[in-house]
């Protein structure tokens, strides 16, 4: 508890006993109403000092439409009408400020611990990091640890900034980052980020990166200016407690003077007290916290647990906005596939299988090009250099060179007419290199990209979170992006786009309909695109400064299936929000009327506004408590790090 | 130059007035407030003296919340 929290408790027990001692006197012995008037008077500082100077200070600042100002007045007024009817019941103006504190009181534990356990769900900050100093490991802040120092990061430990491995193998625990609790292995070599836990072994990192451009740095910043980018329906909130407070204030006072005058004009006797007394049990009613409270609450919880799964909204805006998406346009590359060539088929002649893949890999030898990488890789054993002669790459081509003596072209068909060599086209779709060895052709060797394992699951978990549209924007052939487009199960597609034509794909799409439109890239050639549409959605970005820049949501890991995932958590966080804005409205409305009717008292007015704060607040935190956040990976004891 | 403070700040809606009224402030190029976080971040403009400008800061925001505090 915080030290203003002890305190205030202090004041309420005091006044509360105090005030039941006086109560419990009053009704034995008969108290001059100067008497009793001054014994309450100073319960009533005891338990009411802040408010009333919080009011004070309010209308002096010229805001004074706030709640403190409402219990202020409702509680002089209270008294007020006791010295005025004589009664001397001063009990009850009292008793609404002790109420009023009582409820706030709780309030503040509610959301402080709320506030605590979103805080705790992302705290990926590291405290220290290891470094060695005169030969014994010493505790440094991961801010003053300088680019390219060595840190050692113990079993147990946040690793605490980006950097290489050069020294020992373990398994690292990303769960923090990207929601994935499958461990990632790395060695010697390894690049790691910051915020992820070392399982098992000693790690000794070479930093490349200060602790401030790191991961988790970026992540936190990003996290905590979420709040700037308000959604509507918080701004909603706002105005409406701009517009709500004053209009409340009105009709109270409405409520205090019209039926009175009427009454008076009919000719009946006016009540004045009574009224008085409805106006101000109508002003206690009206106190707008539960809206106020809960509605960034909620959004808040609904980032905090989306970002515990390795999904970063970098606002509150965005959050709604997801809820409403009924369109995804997709890249393909790096998206929905994994973006990495493989050979899927070779179609040979004059050789063996085997021999024309080494072909093609050793005149491919020095090129950096994917097409090469996945050749190489695809052929499997080391190449041998000093075979490769005469290398000479074409760019938009291919390559030809030497090996063994014998003349070897491997490129595209425009290499074969270049060179006045026959072909054969394929009917598979994918990327074609045909070979030829000393002017004659020889096969060719089909590359094609292969769908992420996850894509068509996601896919279909999207057509039932209602996305009607899945289109798929794409560089590659016709061909290719048919075969793909179908094999995942998309609506729709567009091939043989240039990157500017994106763009004004997206832009086509954006205005055919009035849903918004969200597209998913990997972030790194689709910048201008994720800007472009309502909502841009980039991938795998762990590590990645551009995508994070240019994305309004991020996806630490690059698996298809976080977008339908980020957009349930979406769904619920708006629907809990409604929730509470209905709710919360719902039973002011409702009190309003029975406090202007004179059915409900000033007691119940306090029970209801105190009540209804605490359960929008209980509702907002259910985002946390989700079995999905339960069941990550225990953060290892701080006694096992040291 | 953008510089992250620790707050004390009990309610959503105190923050939030907390951030409106500091933007106002003369130094201050924007600034944010996490409730959640309780943390502020204010960016400065070209030439503020950060110091002066905080104090500033301090005390308009206690002018709309008397309880609040910021560390700095």
């Amino acid at each position: 508890m915080k030290k203003k929290q002890k305190k205030m408790l202090v004041r309420i027990i005091v006044s509360a006993v105090m005030f039941t001692v006086l109560m419990i006197v009053g009704h034995i012995v008969n108290m001059p109403l100067w008497l009793s008037g001054v014994l309450y008077l100073v319960c009533y500082v005891i338990i009411g000092y802040d408010i009333v100077r919080k009011a004070a200070l309010g209308i002096s600042n010229g805001r004074m439409m706030d709640e403190n100002f409402l219990m202020t007045v409702a509680t002089v007024g209270a008294a007020a009408l006791a010295v005025y009817s004589k009664s001397g019941d001063f009990a009850e103006a009292v008793a609404v400020m002790l109420f009023y504190q009582v409820g706030e009181f709780f309030q503040g534990m509610a959301v402080g611990r709320s506030r605590r356990s979103i805080s705790e769900l992302m705290d990926i900050r590291p405290d220290y990091a290891n470094i060695m100093q005169d030969g014994k490991l010493v505790k440094a802040d991961p801010d003053e640890v300088e680019t390219g120092s060595i840190i050692i990061v113990q079993q147990g430990e946040k690793i605490p900034i980006d950097g290489v491995v050069v020294k020992g193998a373990s398994a690292l625990n990303t769960s923090a980052l990207t929601g994935e609790s499958a461990p990632r292995d790395v060695c010697e070599g390894s690049e790691v980020v910051s915020g992820c836990i070392n399982l098992s072994g000693v790690l000794e990192i070479k930093t490349t990166k200060p602790f401030g451009e790191s991961t988790v740095s970026r992540i936190l910043e990003l996290v905590e200016e979420s709040a700037s980018k308000r959604s509507r329906s918080e701004d909603f909130i706002t105005r409406f407690a701009r517009i709500y407070t004053p209009a409340v204030c009105f009709s109270a006072l409405a409520l205090a003077v019209l039926p009175p005058v009427i009454r008076l004009l009919i000719g009946s006797s006016a009540m004045w007290a009574q009224w008085i007394y409805r106006a101000l049990t109508f002003l206690v009613i009206s106190c707008p916290c539960a809206l106020v409270i809960s509605i960034p609450l909620s959004f808040f919880s609904g980032i905090g647990s989306a970002s515990r799964q390795g999904i970063l909204i970098k606002g509150s805006v965005y959050l709604e906005m997801l809820s409403k998406v009924r369109t995804i346009v997709f890249d393909k590359t790096g998206t929905l596939t994994k973006g990495v060539f493989e050979v899927s088929a070779v179609h040979h002649n004059a050789f063996e299988e085997k021999k024309l893949l080494e072909y093609a890999a050793c005149a491919e030898c020095s090129s950096s090009h994917p097409i090469s990488l996945s050749l190489r890789r695809a052929y499997g054993s080391e190449i041998d250099r000093s075979r490769v002669s005469d290398i000479e790459e074409i760019s938009g081509f291919g390559v030809t060179a030497v090996v063994d003596g014998e003349r070897v072209a491997v490129g595209n068909k425009k290499l074969m007419q270049k060179l006045g060599v026959e072909y054969k086209d394929c009917h598979s779709t994918g990327t074609v290199i045909h070979i030829s060895v000393n002017g004659s052709y020889s096969g060719h060797i089909v590359i094609s990209d292969m769908p992420k394992q996850n894509s068509k699951q996601a896919l279909e978990l999207l057509k039932q979170e209602g996305i009607s549209r899945l289109v798929m924007l794409t560089g590659d052939s016709e061909k290719a992006a048919a075969k793909a487009a179908a094999e995942l199960g998309l609506t729709d597609y567009v091939s043989e786009l240039l990157p500017d034509q994106k763009v004004s794909e997206v832009e086509k799409l954006i205005s055919e309909q009035d849903a918004k439109l969200a597209f998913v890239g990997d972030g790194i050639n689709d910048a201008p695109v994720l800007s472009r549409a309502d909502l841009g959605i980039a991938m795998g970005a762990m590590g990645s400064d551009a995508a994070i820049e240019a994305a309004d949501i991020v996806l630490m890991d690059d698996d298809p299936l976080k977008i339908p995932k980020a957009i349930a958590i979406s769904g619920k966080c708006i629907g809990i929000v409604y929730q509470n804005i209905v709710f919360a409205l719902a039973v002011k409305f409702g009190c309003l009327l029975l406090g202007a009717l004179g059915i409900a008292n000033m007691w119940l007015a306090i029970f209801a506004d105190v009540g209804v704060m605490v359960l929008a607040v209980l509702n907002s935190m259910r985002q946390v408590c989700t079995p999905a956040n339960r069941s990550h990976a225990p953060r290892p004891e701080r006694e096992t790090a040291a | 130059m953008k510089k992250k403070y620790e707050i004390e700040v009990d309610c959503a809606n105190c923050a939030a007035l907390m951030e409106q009224t500091a933007a106002k402030v003369e130094g201050v190029e924007s600034c944010s407030v996490s409730f959640v976080m309780q943390k502020m971040t204010v960016e400065f403009a070209e030439g503020a003296n950060e110091k002066k400008v905080m104090k500033e800061v301090l005390k308009q925001c206690k002018k709309v919340e008397p309880d609040c505090e910021i560390e700095f």
